[in-house]
């Protein structure tokens, strides 16, 4: 019996009750059917006095069902809603909000007819912000909290108020806002071991938040059933059986290797215990993690509150993805045995704008290893290719690779591994912030006639946000309220505020050189790191426009950080400083109202992290070590990077193809290229395409046994297209 | 004979014929040429001092372009910015000043068209400011001078690592303007009715709705006549207008001294901006400029809520015996007029 059948046999006995107190003269009578649901229609039970409030919900409608003429006659003045010929008929129309009780008159539905009831406006409203949820990806936490509690307090007003204690009684208050912080909290709670770089469990927890959103889910089994939520709960029900029953088994068949019939008791008892301590490993790392990241959180909006932290907006890219990203990390296998080369397919993007600046990507590849009781990660190989563990790549426009991580057999113990591939690069990011100045005196005759400069002037963007390019730290910058009076008779502090925020997955590991750049007519006065002025060089005085720029030095200077004090960083990083104008004339020009900008580069290295998950078994036959007769009998197994074809491909540019191997045994390979580009490459698992000339191309790759029989054969189109297309 | 008298009477009807053709194409040049002179000029006259606009200003189409693509590395990418100008108001801008604003950092003015168009000068060597002239609209020019200026603008190479960019241009333009009221008023000096004389006309207030051919607008007058206090019989009345004023268009007022001023970033004063001056008020041969009006204030403080001037005809000038009359009251404003253009513009890079 389910949670939802007991709730609803409890509110049948309360609805009888309701009809026999009724009869007696406080409540109207029963009808002449039960509940189509009712099984329990035959007993009445006196004594019972009063049902729990948590049950009384369920019975709303039950008493409804019981006699809804009674119930609106009772209850519609309050509701304000109730229209009814229901004293008489029975056919009680109306309800909370329109709609109401047929059930006088159906003999006990259950379900309230009618348009919307009130529980209805309360589901579609409990889903909008679940959609809200959704689309925010549950971040918002000001606007979610405020929504929640608002709705909370919705839901006292118009259910929990009404039927629980009467209009307005403060105690019914409690369970809804319960129900809200429960439907706050779990998301934050959930969402805090995102911080944990735990793949798998993201996407875990992305379900469970997304799919068993709290409020529907009270709603719809917790609260009498509509039409509506009647509705929506089977396509629920439906929904998760479809989607998670069969994956469900599988996963269930895999993890106990029913398939393999390889499961004793103990052996089911051994994986489960693992499983759970794995499990109970992420929830403690998940717990312990919550202190730091609301400490974290909350340093944030202390600092952004006292001014310390700036923010601004990222700059349109235009769909183009600039840096650098590691995707698809996965292992050919989700299962390997102790005696495997663990194999970790990943692909390396970079792309950069700046052909000048070169980045150089150093690729790494780590694995988690129990040495004593110390969960330790044991570098693995990520370029087998070559005697270095290290992947280096070295760009100045756009690349994808593909890092094959390789660790030897009898690497890992057994059991569920962590598997980390690790990319270092250096990187540069630019940040703008457009500024106002005007005449100090003209702004204060502005001010003090009622006129706005921004509106006299017809500008828009009042407060312009600082800008910043794509990558992985985001450049704010923040400056004195706009527009800024200048005046040649008294002096002007300007504030400058600069806030380097992490915002990829991973961390600022130490910072090469920040340049803050700011119109010649004005001086940095003071900072709070040290800064010196140097003459800008090359493209740094954008043909003349500077003559010198503000640089950090390398070194804390007069107690003051310098380069070496911004490293492994994994929130953010302030400096504040003050300006002032030195030239008004020169600043201001011949204009009224002048924008201008500040300007910031960083130059850093940043460390990025994505992880997967492999589980190593024991080899088959219980070998320890590698069996070389085990071996012989697995067939070779492909994998091929990349997935899907055709493949686009801009002139010049390298696109690798590679495949990985498994058991290869004898078998001999190579590579064809055909098309716009002929050539072969034999014996190698990698090749890399390129083209001078636009046009249509194939790729292919095949495979032979030892006795000249094609094992294996895959092609991939390739389109090579100009520089600038999409 | 038959003959001889048949020919006479055709030419009789012939010569009468064309004596009433005559007579009738003189009646039609008469009655044409006549209403042709008055009618048109009455009709003038009305609308050349109508309306509330000064300078019209306006961007021509894609002149600058809404979004601008850069085609290479390092590269400026030019366009032009156009202009266009007409004085729909009834005063002639002698020395108006222009003044385009780009984002320094994003574009660079690389110079104005002029193409030896009198109506513009280019002002300074920094090329962003051109001073120009149109004459507004008159008896001979109903409509109003237009014209167009374009400047060659280029879009300044982005950063290595950016993509896209907002950016917006702005046009401001600063003029000295004048706006002229005309009024019929009834001035009656006899405010008690002391004379047993029929009046022609009683003094009421008038109300002036659709602007007078320039921003600033006189909305209502109140006109009332205040007997002064003097000994002897000689008395004398004094009319006095209470003129009632706003700022109908969305750009700046300020004093007509700061034209050039208002254009640049020198500072411009509280009591320089929202500031009218009174430049003369008269009726009947009397005026401001000829002394016989006392008037507070001369520079009106535009405040946003019934801004307002009064003026009074001093003592001793109109004898109470005049009796009522109706004449014609001009006021005459002048002022510093500013106002701003802007288009916002997308740039972005191919990569």
């Amino acid at each position: 019996m389910g949670f939802s059948s007991l709730i609803y046999k409890f509110g049948s006995k309360f609805a009888r009750k309701k009809a026999a107190s009724a009869s007696s003269g406080d409540e109207p009578a029963d009808p002449p059917s039960g509940d189509a649901d009712d099984t329990d229609t035959s007993s009445d039970e006196p004594k019972e006095k009063k049902p729990g409030k948590l049950r009384r919900a369920w019975n709303w409608s039950k008493r409804k069902a019981a006699g809804g003429a009674g119930w609106v006659a009772d209850k519609a003045p309050e509701a304000g809603g109730a229209l009814g010929s229901a004293a008489k008929g029975g056919a009680a129309v109306g309800g909370v909000i329109i709609g109401g009780g047929r059930a006088a008159l159906g003999g006990g539905w259950r379900v309230t007819k009618g348009l919307f009831t009130s529980i209805d406006i309360l589901l579609i409203t409990a889903l909008l912000l679940h959609a809200y949820d959704l689309k925010t990806y549950f971040e918002n936490l000001q606007t979610r909290g405020l929504l929640l509690i608002l709705f909370a307090v919705y839901a006292w007003l118009f259910i929990y108020s009404k039927y629980e204690g009467g209009f307005g009684d403060i105690k019914a208050l409690i369970k809804p806002l319960g129900i809200s912080a429960v439907a706050f909290f779990v998301p934050l709670f959930l969402r805090s071991t995102f911080f944990l770089n735990i793949t798998h469990l993201n996407d875990l927890i992305a379900t469970i938040i997304s799919l068993a959103p709290i409020w529907p889910l009270v709603i719809m089994f917790g609260m009498p059933t509509t039409r509506l939520s009647k509705w929506l709960r089977i396509s629920y029900i439906i929904l998760i059986l479809l989607a998670f029953v069969p994956s469900f088994w599988y996963s269930i068949s895999n993890d106990f290797n029913i398939q393999t019939m390889r499961v004793g008791g103990f052996g089911v008892m051994y994986d489960t215990w693992d499983n759970v301590k794995k499990g109970g490993g992420y929830v403690y790392d998940s717990v312990a993690g919550i202190p730091g990241q609301l400490k974290k959180t909350a340093e944030k909006q202390i600092q952004y509150a006292v001014g310390d932290y700036y923010t601004g907006q990222v700059e349109d890219s235009k769909n183009q993805q600039i840096g650098v990203y590691i995707e698809n990390v996965e292992p050919v296998t989700a299962d390997f045995y102790a005696d495997d080369t663990v194999i970790v397919w990943a692909t390396l993007l970079a792309k950069t704008l700046d052909p000048e600046k070169q980045i150089e990507i150093k690729a790494t590849c780590w694995g988690e290893k129990r040495i004593g009781d110390e969960l330790k990660k044991e570098q693995g190989d990520a370029d087998p290719s070559s005697d270095n563990k290290e992947f280096v790549l070295q760009t100045a426009r756009e690349e994808e690779r593909y890092i094959t991580c390789e660790f030897p057999p009898k690497f890992f113990d057994m059991g569920p591994k962590n598997i980390f591939v690790d990319a270092d690069f250096n990187f540069q990011t630019m940040s703008y912030l457009k500024t106002y100045f005007m005449n100090l005196e003209t702004l204060r005759a502005m001010k003090r006639s009622g006129i706005d400069p921004f509106d006299q002037y017809k500008i828009t963007d009042k407060n312009p946000p600082s800008v910043c390019t794509n990558g992985p730290i985001n450049l704010n910058i923040k400056t004195s309220e706009m527009p800024i009076g200048v005046s040649t008779s008294e002096p002007v502090d300007i504030k400058l505020g600069i806030t380097l925020e992490n915002a990829w997955q991973g961390k600022l590991k130490k910072a090469n050189d920040i340049t803050i750049k700011i119109p010649d007519a004005m001086e940095i006065t003071y900072c709070d790191h040290a800064f010196e002025k140097v003459s800008c060089t090359g493209d740094e005085c954008e043909d003349g426009k500077y003559i010198s720029v503000y640089k950090i030095k390398k070194q804390k200077t007069g107690g003051k950080m310098g380069l070496d004090d911004i490293k492994e960083v994994a929130g953010y990083h302030s400096i504040a400083c003050r300006l002032k104008v030195n030239d008004m004339n020169r600043l201001l020009g011949n204009y009224p109202l002048i924008s201008t900008f500040f300007k910031v580069t960083a130059d850093y290295e940043y460390g990025l992290e994505k992880m997967t998950s492999v589980n190593i078994k024991e080899a088959l036959g219980g070998g320890k070590g590698t069996d070389a007769a085990t071996q012989q009998q697995k067939a070779a197994s492909f994998t091929y990077r990349p997935t899907s074809s055709p493949v686009t491909v801009k002139i010049g540019q390298q696109k690798e193809f590679s495949v990985t191997i498994t058991n290869p045994g004898s078998i001999s390979y190579g590579w064809q290229s055909q098309g716009v580009k002929e050539e072969t490459w034999p014996d190698v698992t990698s090749y890399a395409f390129s083209s001078d000339k636009a046009g249509d191309a194939k790729v292919i790759f095949s495979a032979i046994s030892s006795n000249g029989t094609k094992v294996e054969e895959k092609a991939w189109d390739v389109k090579v297209v100009e520089e600038g297309t999409t | 004979m038959k003959m001889r008298n048949r020919n006479r009477s055709e030419t009789r009807f012939v010569m009468r014929s064309v004596l009433a053709l005559s007579l009738i194409c003189m009646a039609a040049l008469l009655i044409s040429g006549c209403s042709g002179l008055k009618r048109p000029s009455k009709d003038i006259t009305v609308q050349i001092h109508t309306g509330t606009t000064g300078l019209a200003m306006s961007f021509l189409k894609n002149a600058p372009p809404s979004d601008i693509q850069a085609t290479g590395e390092n590269q400026r990418t030019p366009f032009q910015v156009g202009i266009s100008l007409e004085n729909k108001g009834a005063y002639d801008i002698k020395d108006g000043h222009l003044l385009l604003s780009v984002e320094r950092n994003y574009m660079e003015i690389m110079g104005w068209q002029l193409n030896d168009n009198e109506r513009f000068t280019q002002v300074g060597a920094s090329g962003e400011k051109v001073s120009f002239k149109l004459k507004g609209r008159s008896d001979i020019n109903p409509t109003g001078e237009i014209d167009s200026i374009f400047a060659n603008v280029d879009a300044l190479p982005f950063e290595k690592q950016s993509i896209t960019r907002s950016a917006s241009i702005r046009a401001t333009a600063c003029y000295g303007y004048q706006t002229l009221a005309s009024a019929s008023v009834c001035i009656d000096t006899d405010a008690y009715n002391l004379n047993p004389i029929d009046k022609s006309c009683t003094a009421k207030d008038i109300s002036l709705s659709g602007g007078q051919g320039g921003p600033i607008s006189v909305d209502k007058i109140d006109v009332s006549v205040l007997p002064n206090n003097e000994e002897g019989e000689e008395k004398s009345a004094s009319p006095q207008f209470v003129v009632h004023i706003s700022n109908k268009g969305d750009g700046l007022v300020f004093n007509k001294d700061k034209v050039s001023d208002a254009c640049s970033s020198a500072n411009l004063k509280t009591e320089d901006i929202n500031t009218v001056t009174l430049d003369d008020i008269s009726f009947s041969g009397y005026s401001l400029k000829g002394g016989y009006f006392e008037c507070s204030p001369i520079q009106i403080r535009l405040r946003g809520q019934d801004d307002k001037f009064v003026c009074k005809v001093k003592k001793g000038i109109i004898n109470t015996k005049t009796g009522a009359y109706s004449t014609t009251l001009e006021v005459v404003l002048e002022y510093g007029y500013s106002q701003t253009i802007s288009k916002d513009l997308a740039m972005s890079r191919i990569i």
